[in-house]
């Protein structure tokens, strides 16, 4: 017996041992890193970066694809199972919704250490500030462009529309099945049709929230804006196709499933790669609105914070700042001033060489310089923009086609339906 | 060759014991992870259902009662999905049925290949469902998909159709994958069935001059009585409530046209955060598998001994 | 029975083969399109009308699906999941069986009813409490946490198989045992078990395919990459940043062939499982 309990006391011992000596470790040996960027080129940037900094600092990052769509969802259960990562890049309302629920700290010291918010872009910033503090600080940006086939337009005789009623005359005028003119997202498990919706809305002078956060939704403005897609969707659009969803695009784009669409210089870039003959024949232009979405980096709450920030303030030096964006071009505009500048190291990158992978991410910084918002941050970040991708304004939509709901009904249910949402998403935050 | 009766020489002590009660021993193991991973969540999901469990903050704030049951049985999305999820069940299993009991028939009859037939049919069975899903989402495709181009060229339709994204389509086109999926489940077994009918049933049916269907009629069917019923009721407690066709072809759409009351239940919990409305959902959906267990345990009286 | 087929013995045969042709090719088509599909490279996957045969044959979208990032990571998850609950789900699995197949045992009745009823319990009733619980002990994100999961419906399964097939093992050879002097426990490791082999192979075959394929669980809770099953990770390229056809096509090919091979070789057992499941009990 008392063998065993010498035994018992050393085992003791050494571990105590062990653990003191553990925790007077300060340095993390690694830290974990979440993000969206699947394409194999990114998350290869994103790596040499993290190696890039284990060389100097010896703390490893260990990187995790979730994808945007998931990342929702993902971070609640990790979140509960105390498992979050160090580092989240995600969408902009995620960033609120985890800043809320106090997953992620203010990174104000970060965008010192970086140099200050002057350092920034103006636009970008905006959507990364809520209630006092920056919660993330952005990585890049992207506008949503007009991406049109040139050679299409020629043969009807038409020039690039601006105003809603050009895009629809040009939509009648080009449609020629089954190349279809400007094919409508309208799958209920996306947000494809809230956005397209959102960027038209702002023409006709409709709004989703007021600064109070109630939905406006229902509106005469936003009803006209409704009707429009409505008749875009008749003009344009394969026939009872209801299940397109966003990353439906690229395919759509290079396979001339369709010839217009509103979408990102991601889709110039899928061209370039997959099907350079259609790419040869397309061009962008402005939106009718500038719907600039930022991607936040966001420093999650929790023993390796410190380092956690340090990698960020890292990942904006200048020379892995731009290794990055040139991971995968065009598509990703810088947010910082200096690297947006004309002279700066990234418009010399050689994927520029190609005259539309260049005009593309100039007409993007054109979006960014101007100014704009991604959908319900009208007014700055908030946690109920994501209310408004949950699939309301598709299932209007499908609403008002299959079911031959009119237009000012659905509008109306839709808005309810949304502001039970929203209030129920108060309600849960005490707000 | 008699041996002595012998008995393990351990007299008293804890392992006669222990030996002895060994079937009891043996089933604590079940006793904890039923009562752990079953029995316990499913007395909790029943607490849920009268909260307001949200899945924002995983803490239910307040106990609302009946409310729950109240707005999901008060709202018209609630039978729309049930309506939906009797549509696709009884479609499904029907067509399964069917063609289960026509392959099964069929294989019965030929003399040789049957192996091979076997093998090849259960094809459809060894894809797991998101395998199944892409590979259908991809041959129903609206632009490319081939089945649109071999119907256009057989002239049976004019112009692509948008199986999963129609609200006409969608419904028809997961049953007719459920259908592909599970009928090679249905053959199997009832080919099995069909083997162990005794051969003096058949001679007494051709010795009365008994055609097919009557054959059908008098000796097969009512021999597959008892393993039709059994595949029945577990196919469609399973059929009912399946939630990843559905999920990963229309997830639901268009307007809920193929959203059924699990896949209801999963958005209401997920989607929109309320898990306390959720659980009341999947309550509802036990309703009805609870109903299907009584038939079975009513029909089948499994606990005799009979074989 | 004369020696000469008659004529209808003819075509009743005949049309039994044409109906299982045809059943043959609509069970195996999507299986060929697949693989057809996968092994094109891009400019041919979209051509109208679509070619039943690649042009070109590349390989590209196989290599890009396993320089996926995760893709070993996932398929070493999958693993894991499947066999940890394997062995536990049959392991117990038996353990309940001989119990319950033990003729004088007290509430075998009850407790086998359990066990078929735990088994028809539908996941989509569980998934939201095991969240709730498994997120509580701090087990999401984990491969202990999500076979825990997995044993809520293998197990009862398993316990339901094995329990038909020990049911059938004949009272005398146990009783030779016994007189012999054996313990129980004796019994049942060097008798029982070895004569109901062939439906423990049955078991752990279904458990583990059962497992491999499984996607709501992992679904909602293996989300890092050092958990993330294939299935999940599967899906997660639909929902990436472009709807990738070739990779996912590829990827989709990648899960199905292990599957069928595995289908192939063990039919035997698959075919004594199906059958097992649905004839007795």
């Amino acid at each position: 017996m008392r063998r065993v309990l010498s035994l018992v006391l050393c085992l003791l011992l050494m571990m105590s041992i062990v653990s003191v000596g553990a925790m007077a470790e300060a340095k993390p040996e690694s830290i974990t890193f979440w993000m969206g960027y699947s394409q194999q080129s990114r998350v290869d940037a994103m790596e040499a970066i993290g190696q890039k900094y284990y060389e100097q600092t010896g703390v490893k990052v260990n990187f995790e694809v979730v994808t945007w769509p998931n990342t929702a969802e993902k971070w609640r259960a990790a979140y509960s199972a105390g498992q979050m990562p160090d580092i989240i890049i995600c969408l902009p309302d995620q960033a609120v919704a985890m800043f809320v629920a106090g997953a992620t700290i203010p990174v104000d010291d970060v965008i010192e250490a970086i140099g200050g918010t002057e350092k920034f872009l103006d636009s970008v910033l905006t959507e990364q500030f809520y209630d006092g503090s920056y919660m993330a600080v952005p990585h890049y940006a992207h506008d949503r462009l007009l991406i049109y086939r040139k050679d299409a337009l020629e043969a009807a005789g038409q020039s690039v529309p601006t105003t809603p009623e050009e895009y629809l005359a040009v939509t009648k005028a080009i449609n020629d099945p089954p190349s279809y003119a400007f094919q409508q997202l309208f799958n209920a498990s996306d947000y494809g049709s809230a956005f397209m919706l959102d960027i038209f809305m702002r023409t006709f002078g409709a709004q989703y929230f007021d600064e109070s956060y109630r939905i406006v939704f229902d509106s005469e403005e936003t009803v006209k804006a409704v009707e429009f897609l409505i008749d875009m969707y008749e003009a344009g659009s394969q026939p009872d196709a209801m299940d397109f969803i966003i990353n439906d695009q690229f395919t759509l784009l290079n396979t001339g499933a369709t010839l217009m669409t509103l979408d990102s210089a991601f889709t110039i870039k899928s061209a370039l790669d997959s099907a350079p003959e259609v790419a040869e024949k397309m061009d962008v232009a402005l939106a009718p609105a500038n719907y600039i979405t930022t991607f936040p980096v966001c420093v999650c709450d929790g023993e390796n914070a410190e380092t956690a920030k340090d990698f960020v303030r890292f990942m904006f030096e200048e020379d892995n700042y731009v290794d990055f964006l040139a991971s995968y071009q065009p598509g990703m505009n810088p947010t910082m001033k200096a690297t947006a500048a004309a002279d700066s190291a990234f418009w010399k990158l050689p994927v520029f060489e190609n005259a539309l992978a260049l005009k593309a991410s100039q007409t993007q910084a054109e979006g960014i310089e101007q100014g704009g918002y991604s959908i319900g941050n009208q007014f700055g970040a908030n946690p109920f923009s994501g209310v408004l991708t949950s699939g309301y304004v598709e299932e209007m939509f499908q609403d008002i086609i299959v079911n031959n709901v009119p237009v000012v009904d659905a509008v109306k249910v839709c808005a309810e339906r949304m502001q039970e949402a929203v209030d129920e998403q108060k309600d849960a935050l005490g707000w | 060759m008699m041996r002595q009766q012998k008995k393990p020489n351990l007299g008293r002590s804890p392992g006669v014991w222990l030996d002895d009660h060994l079937a009891q021993i043996f089933l604590i193991p079940a006793l904890i992870l039923i009562a752990g991973l079953i029995a316990y969540p499913a007395a909790l999901t029943i607490y849920n259902s009268f909260t307001n469990l949200s899945m924002l903050t995983m803490k239910a704030t307040k106990f609302v009662g009946f409310q729950n049951y109240a707005t999901v049985l008060g709202g018209s999305e609630f039978w729309v999905s049930l309506r939906n999820s009797l549509v696709f069940t009884v479609g499904s299993i029907s067509g399964q049925l069917i063609l289960g009991m026509i392959g099964a028939l069929a294989l019965q009859r030929i003399p040789f290949g049957r192996t091979a037939f076997r093998v090849g049919l259960l094809v459809p069975w060894t894809f797991p469902s998101v395998a199944m899903t892409f590979v259908w989402d991809w041959m129903l495709d609206s632009g490319f998909g081939i089945i649109n181009f071999a119907l256009m060229g057989l002239g049976i339709i004019g112009e692509p159709i948008a199986w999963f994204g129609s609200r006409t389509w969608a419904m028809f086109s997961v049953i007719i994958m459920n259908i592909w999926f599970g009928a090679p489940f249905m053959m199997l077994a009832l080919n099995a069935g069909l083997q162990t009918i005794p051969s003096d049933y058949y001679e007494v049916g051709k010795i009365e001059g008994a055609n097919f269907f009557q054959r059908l009629r008098y000796i097969i069917l009512p021999s597959l009585k008892k393993i039709v019923g059994v595949l029945l009721i577990l196919r469609t407690i399973w059929v009912f409530n399946n939630y990843d066709f559905i999920f990963l072809t229309t997830g639901g759409g268009p307007a809920k046209a193929t959203q059924t009351v699990s896949i209801m239940a999963y958005f209401t919990a997920w989607k929109r955060s309320a898990m306390g409305r959720g659980s009341a959902i999947t309550i509802l959906l036990l309703v009805f598998v609870a109903v299907m267990i009584a038939l079975y345990f009513k029909f089948f009286k499994i606990d005799s001994e009979e074989a | 029975m004369g020696k000469s087929l008659n004529r209808a013995e003819n075509t009743a045969r005949g049309g039994a083969y044409v109906i299982l042709l045809l059943m043959l090719v609509a069970a195996v088509f999507p299986l060929f399109w697949m693989i057809s599909s996968a092994l094109r490279p891009y400019s041919e996957l979209f051509t109208r009308p679509p070619m039943l045969l690649p042009n070109t044959y590349t390989l590209e979208w196989f290599r890009k699906v396993l320089n996926y990032s995760n893709f070993a990571q996932s398929l070493l998850n999958s693993l894991i999941v499947a066999l940890g609950t394997t062995v536990v789900s049959v392991v117990v699995g038996c353990m309940t069986a001989y119990s319950l197949s033990r003729p004088k045992l007290r509430g075998k009745n009850l407790f086998s009813r359990v066990i078929l009823i735990a088994y028809m319990f539908p996941p989509i009733i569980l998934v939201i409490p095991l969240f709730q619980i498994i997120c509580g002990m701090n087990l999401a994100n984990t491969h202990l946490g999500l076979i825990l999961t997995h044993i809520t419906f293998s197990f009862p399964f398993s316990a339901w198989m094995l329990l038909s097939y020990f049911k059938t093992i004949p009272r005398d050879i146990e009783e030779a045992s016994r007189v012999d002097g054996a313990t129980n426990l004796r019994t049942f490791v060097q008798i029982i078990l070895p004569l109901t082999a062939p439906s423990i192979v049955t078991a752990a075959t279904f458990t583990f395919i059962n497992s491999w394929n499984e996607f709501l669980y992992a679904f909602v809770l293996a989300n890092s990459n050092a958990t993330k099953t294939l299935t999940v990770s599967l899906q997660a390229v639909k929902g990436g940043e472009m709807m990738e056809w070739g990779v996912v096509l590829a990827w989709s090919a990648m899960l199905v062939i292990p599957s069928l091979i595995f289908f192939a070789c063990l039919s035997k057992y698959i075919v004594a499982g199906l059958t097992a499941g649905a004839v007795k009990g």
